[in-house]
């Protein structure tokens, strides 16, 4: 779980320029970070590289926070 | 093949249902024949993009779309549609069977796929018309498409003479008013490859129909970025409707971000097309089967090309965060263009835009579409 967040925040800095104290749990990925669906795809074509999960873009449809994205990740 | 065109012809006085609660006060007879965008302030998200138009036209399909909406005052059109539609919506079904046997048809006949394909979207497209061209003959159909010279299917037809020529495909980007925008656009367009919603996938006929015109679905977003990318780039022209569902009658169009992210990540231009409709028949939130009050009436606007800002290609974190503004840019600008020439739709109203009168307009002609 930590080391998921941990992850996400750097994916998240170096894309998108976002400070990892606002790449919280309960963040909104795309009403709080302005993270929209093509980042989102983004997003998780670096974190595959990244981690090696394979993440499904499917799975990607349901997501809307970034405890969602670490469930996805933590999930695998 | 000649086919005479279709003409309709209507009376005087009108009862327009409008889009919007609140459009803008008509535009003078003087207005420029190619819609500008209003003068709005333009936010500074938008600076540098080149300015979306519409482009002259020089063809016009469809039939002509009459000045004014009669048939909600006449006893005799009020009438007439509850004989007519129950006849004309069905009708596509059986369009459909003729459709499904035309495909078997052809996949013992044609034995490469690309072929194959081709085959059968050219098989939809003439079903369309010819649905298209009966619902006009009933009187309950009104349309017409306005298009820049060099997007038509004469265009299409030369570079099919060219196998393995390598120009690129157009990106077509539309609003989605109703049910039926689908049928047009292919009718207009032969061999349009369509983008479609995951959902229908679900249901096996039209899971068997995408699959025969190996249309693309929005099921994984990554794979149709990627292949549709690709697709443009071998030459196939694309549709997306970037709303991803109909729109809310009377309700602004929305765009998500998919097909600005195609045209970006393909390096080509969007060319935006204006649906324009009148009524709410069909649109979301209405049974397909509910008896409209008044002709369906469409008009097909072709805008110009629309150029994303240039970017580099590239994997690194600079290109993808130049990507990424480019495509938001483009689509804020297509989202906003879309919005602007919806307000400022005159229909019933014969259309201003592109009716340059210094280019005839040629009537609709089966052999042209």
């Amino acid at each position: 779980m930590k080391d998921s967040l941990e992850r996400l925040r750097r994916v998240m800095a170096e894309e998108f320029e976002l400070e990892p104290a606002a790449v919280v749990p309960e963040a909104d990925l795309f009403n709080d970070l302005d993270i929209d669906s093509i980042d989102a795809i983004d997003m998780l074509a670096r974190l595959r590289e990244l981690t090696g999960t394979e993440i499904s873009a499917e799975a990607l449809r349901d997501v809307r926070t970034v405890g969602d994205v670490i469930g996805l990740l933590d999930a695998d | 093949m000649t086919k005479r065109s279709l003409a309709n012809r209507s009376g005087a006085k009108s009862a327009a249902t409008k889009h919007f609660p609140a459009p803008p006060p008509r535009r003078s007879e003087a207005a420029p024949l190619v819609d500008q965008p209003s003068a709005e302030p333009v936010s500074t998200t938008l600076e540098g993009q080149p300015e979306p138009r519409l482009c002259p036209v020089s063809r016009r399909y469809g039939a002509p779309i009459s000045p004014v909406a009669s048939e909600r005052q006449s006893a005799l059109w009020q009438l007439w549609r509850l004989i007519g539609m129950p006849i004309f919506y069905p009708l596509f079904a059986v369009g459909c069977c003729v459709g499904l046997l035309g495909a078997a048809g052809i996949r013992l006949v044609v034995r490469v796929p690309a072929a194959r394909v081709r085959a059968n979207r050219r098989l939809l497209s003439a079903i369309s018309r010819q649905w298209l061209r009966f619902g006009c003959w009933l009187r309950l159909l009104e349309w017409e498409a306005l298009r820049p010279a060099g997007s038509d299917a004469a265009t299409v037809k030369t570079t099919d003479a060219a196998p393995g020529d390598q120009t690129p495909g157009r990106l077509l980007v539309a609003n989605h008013p109703t049910l039926i925008d689908i049928l047009f656009m292919v009718s207009l367009e032969p061999e349009l490859c369509c983008v479609l919603k995951a959902d229908l996938n679900d249901h096996w006929v039209f899971a068997l129909f995408i699959r025969e015109l190996d249309y693309l679905s929005n099921a994984d977003p990554e794979r149709l970025l990627a292949e549709g990318a690709e697709r443009l780039l071998s030459g196939e022209t694309l549709l997306v409707f970037p709303e991803g569902t109909r729109t809310v009658p009377g309700q602004s169009v929305s765009f998500r971000q998919g097909a600005a992210a195609l045209a970006v990540r393909a390096g080509l231009p969007v060319q935006p097309v204006v649906i324009e409709y009148q009524g709410a028949y069909l649109s979301k939130g209405f049974p397909w089967y509910a008896l409209p009050k008044q002709r369906l009436r469409y008009r097909f606007r072709f805008g110009g090309p629309l150029h994303g800002r240039p970017t580099a290609s590239g994997d690194t974190t600079a290109a993808r965060s130049a990507r990424r503004q480019a495509r938001r840019q483009l689509n804020a600008t297509l989202e906003q263009f879309m919005n602007q020439q919806l307000l400022a739709s005159t229909l019933p109203a014969p259309s201003r835009t592109g009716m340059s009168s210094e280019q005839p307009l040629t009537p609709l002609r089966g052999a042209d579409l």
